[in-house]
């Protein structure tokens, strides 16, 4: 109860209201531009969270990540273009809606669905997290190390183009967190006797060169820039009724998404997919579905941010990332001082409460906001993308530089933006990435504490059951793409034989 | 570029950058520590993995995918680049103010956006929001002169 008190009076707080609306503004803004996406809102406010007190900073973040995931939704109704892959789905009934003259409504229900999947996620959140989390306090140095191999797990699931280029990829964020100080003895590791890099690479920089910058490059190198046409918008929210009579589709997709957040890697993408095709599976309109059918685009809506609250669970509880924006999250907290995991629920209670209130108020910010920003929403996407990419430029440049007044810290920023480019453009995943430097020091700390507690017997980690369970779990997430495939060629053969 | 390019580069890539860090790695001086306080123990594990992985996408390029990946303007990219380094290294010297006010034409210009009203009054405003939000709402102040002093000369004059 006093946990609960103290929360609601820190939401009181002035600069959290104001955080809270900027913080969901700007990212239904950004993730309404197609190609910027929630990673992008995220790592441009990191620097700003290194000014701003614990709350403040996750209010903000928290915010970002909600607005960027609904914001996809925009665009998605009025150009036909998703804002964030995120809302790939919503287009399917959403922009026919808009063609047919239905584009209020549509945006109405986007709103209405993304808020209902966000609230009935983060009651989920509040009821899961604390469970999970009180299972992880029997948790040692040998489970935290199979905890971490685990969730690298998701590497697989953020690299389904080509997993073997993903896992590359997450070796090199291992390595990248190893630069720098040795965290058990203090000796100095790759730093090529530089000085600057004895205190290893920053997190920020490295995320904001390699997402942010990296972004601004790619766009700048597209070849392709046709502009698309942009409708004039409006808002028509839809009669209660009509939501009550769609409350079987709204509440499954809210549960779809909620699951399919908790589990590490799958993502939004992928939940407002399978929501998608499980509503169209279950609906009397099947044919209906990609002609516009509300359906189609509430099962979107809804399970995608359902994820939000969803990717929290085992980000709070367990300290594992689900997905590349849970990961970057995981990096604000630490920066916060603040460590994702069982220790949380325990050390950081009011915190916790604190967080699982916020997302209630950023959820219906972020359905107020939905309903001014929608008609006037054509007229932001009539920014010149010159205009904005630059924008982008010296954000960057002056969020990083204020952490520490480092001009190196900018060096940083730009040699990842430039590794960056260059590995989308050899299509490398750079999520792995993320995922692998934010994990990399809790892999290794564990790992060598285990070894020190178990007088250096690599078998004792197979001897805890909880590791085990661990272990053999991350072997079968590991093999299941392959064995996957095997079938499926097994099954193309068989059916090119019968031909 | 196509997929098998792509391999062999990224191959080749991160296959160098493997040797670089090994060689940084190699210190003879924690040869006999005992795994768990050795510091070069762990990198070294990753780094023969990366090693490996390189050898191993290199050898797929002989026989992977033929695909074409989309093919980006790289002259663009590289002078966007150079531009962003000469920034970057001019902006704790000159500051914030002159050196972003000085940038946003530049780039809008390379980027294809020709209104030069419209560039020099957006770069003039976003660039003043841009140093009163940290200024003063986070109070954390961007390097070189700040609008407070630039008002201060001005009322002085």
């Amino acid at each position: 109860m006093d946990n609960i008190l103290s929360a609601l009076s820190s939401l009181a707080d002035i600069q959290i209201i104001f955080l809270i609306l900027a913080g969901t503004t700007a990212g239904i803004i950004i993730g309404a531009m197609p190609g910027l996406g929630s990673v992008l809102a995220i790592t441009l406010a990191l620097p700003l969270t290194f000014v701003l007190k614990p709350e403040a900073s996750i209010i903000l973040l928290l915010g970002l990540y909600c607005g960027s995931v609904y914001g996809g939704s925009l665009s998605a109704i009025v150009i036909n273009t998703p804002g964030t892959p995120q809302s790939a789905a919503t287009l399917f009934d959403g922009y026919p809606m808009m063609q047919r003259g239905d584009g209020g409504l549509a945006l109405g229900w986007a709103t209405t669905g993304s808020t209902i999947g966000g609230l009935i996620a983060t009651v989920v959140l509040v009821i899961a997290a604390p469970i999970l989390a009180q299972f992880g306090l029997r948790f040692g140095p040998v489970e935290y190390f199979a905890l971490g191999i685990f969730a690298l797990t998701c590497v697989m699931s953020v690299s389904k183009e080509d997993i073997f280029k993903g896992l590359l990829a997450c070796l090199a964020g291992l390595i990248v967190a190893t630069i720098g100080q040795d965290p058990l003895t203090g000796d100095m590791r790759l730093t090529f006797s530089s000085f600057e890099l004895s205190a290893g690479i920053g997190l920020v920089p490295f995320l904001v060169g390699l997402f942010a910058l990296s972004e601004v490059f790619w766009r700048v190198s597209e070849r392709v820039n046709a502009p698309k046409e942009i409708a004039k918008s409006s808002f028509e929210l839809p009669k209660l009724s009509e939501i009550i009579q769609r409350r079987v589709v709204i509440f499954k997709s809210a549960m779809i998404g909620t699951w399919i957040g908790t589990l590490p890697g799958v993502g939004a993408t992928a939940s407002s997919m399978v929501s998608y095709a499980e509503a169209k599976r279950t609906s009397k309109n099947k044919d209906k579905f990609g002609t516009g059918e509300p359906d189609g685009l509430i099962a979107s809506e809804t399970a995608n941010n359902a994820v939000t609250s969803g990717a929290l669970v085992p980000t709070l509880a367990l300290g594992i990332p689900g997905d590349p924006i849970t990961a970057v999250m995981l990096g604000a907290l630490t920066i916060q001082g603040v460590s994702p995991g069982p220790r949380l629920f325990v050390e950081n209670g009011e915190l916790v409460t604190f967080i699982f209130i916020g997302l209630f108020f950023i959820n219906i910010a972020m359905f107020c906001l939905g309903a001014l920003i929608c008609p006037i929403f054509s007229k932001i996407m009539r920014v010149p993308e010159p205009l904005l990419l630059s924008s982008v430029v010296i954000l960057i440049a002056v969020g990083t530089y204020t952490i520490s007044y480092n001009t190196f810290d900018l060096l940083v920023v730009l040699v990842a933006g430039i590794v960056g480019f260059f590995l989308r453009v050899a299509a490398f995943p750079l999520a792995p990435i993320v995922i692998g430097f934010v994990l990399g020091n809790m892999i290794e700390q564990s790992l060598r504490q285990g070894l020190i507690l178990n007088q250096g017997n690599f078998f004792a980690f197979w001897e805890r059951p909880i590791a085990l369970t661990l272990l053999i779990l991350t072997m079968v997430f590991l093999c299941l793409p392959l064995i996957q495939r095997f079938m499926e060629k097994r099954k193309l053969n068989k059916g090119t034989s019968i031909d | 570029m196509s997929i098998r390019l792509s391999d062999l580069w990224g191959g080749i890539f991160f296959l160098l950058l493997s040797v670089l860090f090994w060689l940084q790695l190699n210190n003879a001086a924690f040869e006999d520590v005992e795994i768990a306080n050795n510091p070069v123990w762990y990198p070294q594990i990753l780094l023969i993995c990366s090693g490996l992985a390189s050898i191993i996408l290199i050898l797929r390029s002989f026989t992977g995918k033929k695909e074409k990946l989309p093919k980006p303007n790289y002259l663009k990219m590289l002078i966007v680049a150079i531009v962003l380094a000469v920034y970057f290294l001019i902006f704790e010297q000159v500051g914030f103010i002159p050196a972003s006010i000085i940038l946003f034409p530049i780039l809008s210009w390379i980027l294809g956006y020709r209104n030069i009203v419209v560039i020099s009054s957006v770069s003039v405003i976003f660039v003043i929001s841009i140093w009163y939000l940290f200024a003063e709402v986070f109070s954390v102040r961007p390097p070189g002169i700040g609008m407070d002093q630039l008002i201060n000369l001005f009322m002085g004059a």
